[in-house]
């Protein structure tokens, strides 16, 4: 138990009730789980509680999970990484073009299933790196700086195929995307693994802990000798490779490969991250709160064509859910009352995420 | 000695005259440099395909300005603040395929006047929505238009409607074919449509208000600093929401525009295609930080785009490489922006000592 609290962080430190009984307790969370769940038990008995729906769900959680846990990585730094999707549809063509071109590539096995997770992780890490340097050299917002490059690998990864499905893919990647273990999917397990490594790399190492100070305040965090371009190139370059691991999953799960896959799934990664209690104002994320989070979206998501409702009230559903989640943080921040919501300051981007050099020009007035 | 100062003096004077009237050509947002590529553009390509060089071109890149000028007008007054507002393009066509819809229902003649109070009051109603949520409740303004970018176009597809629209009655189908002037041409002529006057009123509208109004300063200084604007007393809330409240009319109007000019109304439009706007708004100039950027210089921007997207199809470069191209120019102008705003700061620093 010790050692699983030295892995999982200070949160862990204070043992199950402690952790209860926190500000960022995920009690709330595994409630709305419930609540959820029993609300589309009884509405859909048939269909929603079934063997077959969970596992249904099992299978549909992994990519958009891990894309939310890319997300939650760049909003610990108060940023923002907007291109995951394109990332991961980039990664996807890269697999299915080395399937094209490389004899070996194409083949069985599943060295060659590790190989193209590879080949994905390593693109993605290169488009994360692109990501980094906008941000930290040239001095792109994170924003802008994303939103265009999602474009611009998506556009790629158009490209490349020349807007064709590409089908020619190792079997084995294909076996991975049905494959289940006592009747747990497979890529569900290594979504649950990736969580755990994220849990990891967010508590126990330098770079985990350093884009936590710099997401709560960036100066502090300079004064203290954190180099900020260098956390900012890791973060995005995590989150890169991330979504390449995402793009690995795509593929596993498609027949075919042609760069559009999952368009609509830049919202539903900010809405797991913000749901998953992590802060888009940085300093705070928690890899359990995302897997809560991913849980119950699937559990909506599939409740939801239970009901016959289509896949646009789920948007529906989600863009209310992210004005909902947001607001809900503003509300408990000033004390649950409307007067102190719209009597509230607005949050300056200077408080926290200044660009780089703009801090030093700038003279602190104090009140 | 003396002549020798004289001399550098004189040199130095020449230079800065120089530099004067270099800024004073560029413009304060580069809206010079902005113009002078559109020109660039426009010869090269022209250069490689002489139809290019055609009253058609000019006409035909005029009119798809149009609906994306008015979504970069609304755009821009939220980026002034140093925001990014994701939901114009989910406001336009729920505007304007509700509008068909009802005009194809019979619920109106199809009389433009009708059509365009109707998509104004519905971009107001959307834009309503995101002034409440970004400036009273003061959200972020990137997430929550992107979750009421998706609530907007759900709503629509869900509850709307989801069938195209083929056909719509009256004035409102014929909007395409109000010609100013005409110019004709063996593969198909262009006309100037009637709708530039309005949108050209629009442009200085916006142009009055945002430099002479003060809820206009307001926006620019809330770029600048929210901290700074807000102690010294502009009305930032109301700044925001009459910000939001214009720019939803505007996306409204644009929407009407949009399914006019190609006679029929497709609800999965638009929406995906939001970095055309961005790219345009960015390129005329617009800091991404918030507090600089101009009407002059979006509408350059929007023709400069408007003019690539053209040059690319007489190219024959296929279409699924324009997200490249506006994803590559986003990063290349964004980042001669940087640059340029870095030396001028070692500028204005070097010339403090």
């Amino acid at each position: 138990m010790s050692k699983l609290r030295s892995v999982l962080g200070p949160e862990w430190g204070r043992g199950v009730v402690g952790l209860l009984r926190t500000r960022h307790s995920p009690l709330p969370l595994v409630g709305v789980a419930i609540v959820v769940y029993v609300i589309f038990t009884v509405a859909a008995p048939n269909v929603f509680p079934t063997g077959g729906n969970m596992q249904a769900m099992g299978f549909a959680m992994p990519e958009v999970g891990i894309l939310g846990l890319a997300v939650m990585f760049s909003m610990l730094i108060a940023g923002m990484d907007l291109s995951v999707v394109g990332v991961a549809n980039l990664s996807s063509v890269a697999i299915a073009e080395a399937a094209l071109h490389v004899h070996f590539l194409a083949g069985g096995g599943w060295g060659v299933v590790i190989l193209d997770a590879i080949i994905a992780m390593v693109v993605g890490g290169a488009c994360g790196a692109v990501n980094g340097a906008l941000i930290s050299l040239v001095g792109f917002g994170d924003i802008i700086a994303t939103l265009a490059t999602g474009y611009l690998f998506l556009g790629l990864a158009l490209g490349i195929t020349r807007g064709a499905v590409l089908s020619k893919l190792p079997p084995d990647l294909a076996t991975l995307g049905i494959a289940r273990v006592g009747g747990v999917p497979v890529i569900f397990l290594v979504f649950l693994a990736v969580a755990i490594v994220m849990g990891v790399v967010l508590n126990r190492t330098r770079l985990g802990l350093r884009a936590m100070l710099i997401g709560t305040n960036v100066t502090a965090a300079r004064l203290s000798g954190v180099r900020r371009p260098q956390v900012v190139m890791g973060t995005y370059v995590v989150c890169g490779v991330l979504a390449g691991l995402a793009g690995v999953i795509f593929t596993g799960r498609v027949a075919g490969v042609n760069g559009t896959y999952g368009s609509s799934y830049v919202l539903l990664a900010v809405l797991i991250a913000i749901l998953g209690g992590v802060d888009p104002t940085g300093g705070f994320a928690s890899v359990l709160g995302v897997v809560l989070a991913t849980v119950i979206l699937q559990m909506v998501q599939s409740g939801f064509t239970a009901l016959n409702l289509s896949q646009f009230t789920y948007e529906v559903a989600q863009g209310a859910l992210v004005v909902a989640v947001l607001a809900a943080n503003v509300w408990r921040k000033n004390g649950g009352s409307l007067r102190g919501v719209l009597h509230r300051r607005r949050p300056s981007r200077n408080d926290k995420a200044a660009p780089p050099g703009e801090g030093d020009v700038q003279p602190v007035i104090q009140e | 000695m003396s002549s020798l100062s004289a001399s550098a003096q004189a040199t130095s004077q020449s230079a800065r005259a120089w530099h004067t009237a270099w800024r004073r050509v560029v413009g304060s947002n580069g809206e010079g440099l902005v113009a002078a590529a559109i020109v660039l553009v426009w010869l090269f390509v022209g250069a490689v395909h002489s139809d290019f060089w055609s009253f058609v071109t000019i006409f035909n890149v005029i009119d798809n300005s149009l609906e994306t000028l008015l979504f970069a007008l609304g755009f821009l007054l939220i980026l002034l603040t140093g925001g990014m507002n994701m939901s114009f393009d989910a406001v336009g066509i729920f505007a304007g395929y509700s509008v068909a819809l009802m005009a194809s229902h019979g619920v109106f003649n199809g009389n433009v006047v009708v059509a365009v109070a109707l998509g104004l009051g519905i971009g107001l109603c959307l834009g309503a929505i995101n002034a409440l949520l970004v400036a009273v409740l003061k959200l972020p303004v990137l997430i929550v238009t992107l979750g009421t970018r998706a609530i907007y176009a759900g709503a629509l597809l869900s509850w709307v409607g989801s069938a195209l629209v083929p056909r719509m009655p009256g004035w409102l189908g014929g909007i395409n074919s109000w010609s100013m002037v005409y110019a004709s041409a063996k593969g198909g002529g262009a006309g100037l449509n009637w709708f530039v006057i309005p949108v050209i009123a629009i442009c200085v509208a916006v142009s009055i208000f945002l430099t002479r109004t003060v809820l206009g300063r307001s926006l620019y200084a809330m770029g600048g600093s929210v901290e700074g604007a807000r102690r010294v007393g502009f009305p930032l809330t109301w700044a925001v929401t009459l910000a939001f409240l214009i720019g939803g009319a505007l996306a409204g109007l644009g929407g009407i525009i949009h399914v006019g000019m190609i006679s029929s109304a497709d609800p999965t439009d638009l929406v995906g295609n939001e970095l055309t706007v961005v790219a345009a708004v960015v390129i005329g100039g617009a800091s991404i930080f918030g507090g600089r950027g101009s009407v002059l210089g979006t509408v350059l921007g929007v023709l400069l785009i408007e003019l690539i997207n053209f040059a690319l199809i007489a190219l024959g470069v296929p279409t699924a490489w324009d997200n490249v191209a506006l994803g590559a120019l986003i990063l290349i102008v964004v980042s001669l922006q940087l640059v340029g705003r870095h030396s001028s700061r070692s500028q204005v620093l070097g010339g403090l000592k």
